[in-house]
């Protein structure tokens, strides 16, 4: 995002703290397609990520005061707002279907594809190179995480591994991602 | 490479990455929360990982959603509760209670928090049994002013009564910070100096703790070292916040 956008985007929900409505319209249309995408990928039904995607702009609403431009990129922000909401409601839905995760790997694999795509971006670029460094089922844990809110737990079982096993692949995974990023 | 990974509690930025993927459940998930709130450095940590998987939500191809959901999120905006007007409101408010101040430096209220739920009393469970239903979880608050003010996180846990109110800065060292806690009603009621150094724990008295539960909300004011003599606030206000269950 230009910075300039990101200024306006700030400045925006900054008034939207304000109780602006006007601004939270702005806000909604600069963002709404970008997080309607999120919500989509990770609960797979538009129904319910339009649902969600209601609750997070009424969350906005609400909670923009806590949006600090200083820590953290408003998209950013934004971005995480929705996926949190997204896994909370994976999660209401209580008992998921244990699908193996290659399922959700096999979605996730156009991943990095789509980060070089959007490769303007070098931050893009460095997660992607480095998720790959992984071995492939720290990654692929990683992903189910981040993309299906699988906790330690869900993702021991649908690999069929004890759970010490499963903490000890994704913390080698972390360790390894933090270090290739940070060099 | 022995740093927690296998299957201990695991060095305080992995965790901070696992609270940030997810990964984790029931009491290691409050107790990541609990972090959260009261430790700035951790907070940090959260954010920094946040940044780091940030361009796995960029990558994810934007969507139009129906043209017709934005009539229906502006519908359903809650009008009562909105927080700009809250925030101005409880300004106007602490402004009248202040009586030696010049000029009303910037303010700005922000609960953005994290939260979550812990039983509020470990129970025995099988282990195999779901997890307990959540109960009273603890409430959070980060407390974020406008510019060049402490910021502080707040938690609260409503079965004793205590608070825990961490600053991220260091107020000037002439000066002290008082916490206010201002009911829906009335006069601001002092709940003491904050520590300008560490972690601050106050007791809430039995008989506020249910404005506290209730919605009050809470305010920190620059006072002269040793705090106000009036039992008002008379500095400016630095950080106003209400305490909330997200």
């Amino acid at each position: 995002m230009a910075d300039r956008d990101r200024a306006a985007l700030s400045a925006a929900l900054a008034r939207v703290g304000e109780g602006s409505q006007a601004a939270l319209a702005e806000v909604y249309s600069e963002t709404s397609a970008k997080l309607f995408g999120v919500c989509l990928r990770i609960l797979g039904d538009r129904g319910e990520a339009e649902d969600v995607l209601q609750d997070v702009y009424i969350n906005v609403w609400r909670h923009a005061g806590g949006f600090d431009p200083r820590r953290s990129s408003p998209i950013t922000w934004l971005s995480a707002l929705a996926r949190n909401r997204a896994i909370d409601r994976i999660r209401a839905r209580g008992h998921r279907p244990t699908a193996p995760l290659e399922a959700a790997a096999e979605v996730a694999d156009d991943a990095p594809d789509a980060l070089a795509l959007v490769s303007g971006d070098q931050e893009a670029g460095r997660l992607s190179h480095c998720l790959g460094e992984l071995d492939a089922r720290s990654a692929r844990a990683i992903r189910a995480a981040f993309f299906d809110g699988r906790s330690y737990a869900e993702l021991a079982g649908a690999e069929g591994v004890p759970l010490g096993t499963m903490k000890s692949w994704v913390r080698r995974g972390l360790l390894r991602l933090r270090g290739c990023l940070d060099r | 490479m022995n740093a927690g990974t296998e299957g201990g509690p695991p060095e305080p930025d992995l965790l901070a990455a696992e609270l940030v993927l997810g990964l984790l459940d029931g009491d290691e998930r409050a107790e990541a929360a609990r972090h959260f709130a009261e430790d700035p450095g951790f907070a940090a940590a959260v954010t920094e990982w946040r940044e780091r998987f940030a361009p796995l939500l960029d990558s994810v191809t934007p969507v139009t959603p129906d043209p017709a959901l934005w009539a229906r999120i502006a519908a359903a905006l809650p009008r009562a509760t909105a927080r700009g007007a809250e925030v101005v409101d409880l300004s106007r408010r602490l402004a009248r209670w202040r009586f030696a101040s010049a000029g009303m430096t910037a303010l700005a209220a922000s609960l953005a928090v994290f939260l979550l739920v812990r039983p509020d009393a470990p129970r025995p469970v099988p282990a195999n049994a779901p997890a307990p239903a959540p109960v009273a979880p603890p409430l959070v608050a980060a407390l974020s002013p406008a510019d060049a003010a402490p910021a502080l996180a707040v938690s609260y846990d409503p079965t004793n009564g205590a608070l825990l109110v961490t600053p991220t800065d260091a107020p000037g060292a002439e000066r002290s910070l008082e916490l206010w806690l201002v009911p829906g009603q009335g006069a601001p009621r002092s709940l003491g100096l904050l520590s300008p150094t560490g972690p601050s724990r106050v007791a809430i008295p039995a008989e506020l703790r249910g404005a506290l539960g209730g919605g009050a909300s809470l305010a920190v004011s620059r006072e002269p070292a040793g705090g106000s003599l009036s039992g008002l606030p008379t500095g400016p206000i630095v950080a106003v916040g209400k305490l909330q269950a997200i």
